[in-house]
């Protein structure tokens, strides 16, 4: 098993090997991704119950908790990706890193838009100082950061380097800012009405959102393997390979 | 199924212009973000080839010179 | 060791003989406090109630002017490459540039701040909280800032840059240290407010030099 994810990590520093192995997982990942959203969307929108509280704007659950959840993991995988780059210099790493960063501040947004237009219905207003939307906020304030960072250095390898120590930082800091952010909100008037916690979620509920959750997973793997890509393709394109690609 | 009709799956029980308005948005953040990277990548192909074939030419056209000097 | 011991000297010598370097963020403190009254309200009940908030945004402000020129001279004039030539432990050197900048811009924050809380109405009460939280929490904001400080060393216009990487980073000091002067001035505890900055405080001074460590050899690569 050791033996097998050492060869694995080895593979993986190759950009040509990463391209030919990416070519044949693309085609499953539309797949997945496509036959997931479908199921996901019809049974979280069309057979799911109306909750007993939000009725149906209970619905946006199916986009904004995956969004949510994909959005904070994405951070940890960009630090993950920026750790290995700066421990073992691969720079298979910093390229998905890099292409990591816009994919992960997307689905912030995503996150936060449709949250802030849930509490409409909900509170009563597009924006609550919640603790979950305010943190997503100053999530989606690190991502710009570190893209900020990336690009305004001109050296390549320092602005790699540059990005991978922000978002390490950033890491050690997401727990912290959580929870000085909870706790602080449990100060001020707490919004009665929590967005999506439940004593217990139904089956026909639940059932939607994990196929939600796991597409998305599997709709930023594709998004960030595109990405990575074109930063192989564009590196590599001095390469004898890289031009026999082209003159087919 | 939850609803009887189409126009009450539209409506979503009054909350239709929330719930469409977030499916809309993250509709368009996600086309955005399928679109960029396979741009990117046709730019490339493109500007590439376009390189390639550009110094074909300057070769042959450097032997040419040679070979009528 | 000598050698940071010589640079904390020489830097702390270089503020003493250019006193606008930590006298401009001083007196920004002192005009961004001045703006909430006269934007808002100057109804001292209600001044009382954010006066701990406003005072801490503005020191927050204060801290982040200050910061962009932390590395920067170190940088144009060679001396950072002579560090890192030297063999020096930077984990320490980054230690002792945060506690310059503490001492050049934090201390006279927290020594200053209760002629903010007299314009601003802060309860008598709160004082001590003030004078506490500011002093327990500007250290963790040049240890965080001094890391923003090293990454944008070599970026040209950096200060906006910087401000955009740390602030949030600074959000939870902000929160705990505001919500101490809060409750000092309701007459409640703020033991626990405090001990959250001095946690935070011995994490930033155990981790945060790592971090302006390897930000600093980026400078060398440029």
């Amino acid at each position: 098993m050791w033996q097998w994810l050492v060869r694995l990590y080895h593979r993986l520093g190759s950009p040509k090997w990463f391209y030919e192995i990416t070519s044949r997982w693309i085609p499953w990942l539309v797949g997945l991704s496509v036959v997931g959203c479908a199921v996901g969307l019809v049974l979280g929108l069309l057979y799911a119950p109306a909750d007993y509280q939000q009725g149906n704007s209970f619905r946006i659950i199916y986009i904004h908790v995956p969004a949510a959840l994909l959005a904070q993991s994405a951070f940890m995988m960009m630090a993950v990706a920026g750790a290995v780059f700066l421990i073992w210099r691969m720079k298979m790493a910093a390229w998905v890193a890099r292409s990591i960063a816009p994919v992960g501040a997307s689905f912030c947004l995503i996150a936060l838009l449709t949250g802030a237009i849930w509490g409409k219905p909900t509170w009563g207003t597009w924006w609550v100082w919640d603790a979950r939307l305010t943190s997503m906020l100053l999530l989606l304030f690190l991502y710009f950061g570190v893209m900020a960072l990336q690009r305004a250095i001109e050296s390549e390898d320092a602005s790699h380097r540059a990005g991978a120590i922000l978002s390490l930082v950033g890491l050690v800091n997401i727990p912290i800012i959580k929870y000085s952010v909870e706790w602080w909100n449990t100060l001020h008037q707490p919004a009665t009405l929590k967005l999506t916690e439940k004593p217990s979620m139904h089956p026909d509920m639940l059932v939607p959102l994990l196929i939600m959750i796991v597409t998305t997973y599997v709709f930023f793997a594709l998004l960030v393997i595109l990405r990575t890509r074109n930063e192989v393709l564009w590196h590599e394109r001095k390469r004898s390979w890289v031009r026999d690609l082209l003159e087919s | 199924m939850e609803f009887n009709s189409f126009a009450e799956f539209l409506a979503m029980g009054r909350h239709g212009l929330y719930v469409w308005l977030s499916y809309g948005i993250t509709a368009v953040i996600v086309v955005i973000n399928v679109i960029l990277p396979m741009m990117q990548r046709r730019r490339f192909l493109k500007e590439q080839r376009q390189r390639m074939r550009r110094e074909r030419r300057n070769q042959t056209g450097e032997k040419q010179h040679a070979s009528s000097t | 060791m000598s050698l940071v011991m010589a640079t904390v000297k020489r830097d702390l010598l270089l503020a003493a003989r250019n006193p606008g370097e930590w006298l401009n963020p001083l007196m920004f403190f002192l005009m961004v406090a001045a703006l909430f009254p006269l934007a808002v309200d100057p109804d001292p009940k209600f001044l009382s109630k954010i006066a701990g908030g406003v005072i801490w945004v503005a020191a927050l402000l204060a801290t982040l002017l200050s910061l962009d020129a932390l590395y920067k001279a170190d940088v144009e004039d060679g001396s950072l490459e002579q560090w890192l030539a030297s063999g020096e432990s930077l984990y320490v050197l980054a230690l002792g540039k945060a506690l310059v900048h503490w001492i050049a811009s934090g201390l006279p924050l927290t020594l200053m701040s209760p002629l903010l809380g007299l314009m601003m109405a802060l309860p008598d009460d709160a004082f001590p909280a003030l004078l506490l939280s500011l002093g327990v929490g500007t250290p963790v904001l040049s240890l965080l800032g001094a890391v923003g400080a090293a990454l944008t060393a070599g970026v040209r216009s950096g200060g906006l840059l910087l401000s955009l990487l740390i602030l949030p980073l600074y959000i939870p000091v902000l929160i705990f240290a505001a919500s101490a002067v809060y409750h000092a001035g309701i007459g409640m505890s703020y033991n626990g407010q405090i001990g959250f900055l001095g946690a935070m405080l011995a994490l930033a001074a155990c981790l945060t030099p790592f971090a302006s460590a390897a930000a600093l050899k980026l400078n060398l690569s440029r």
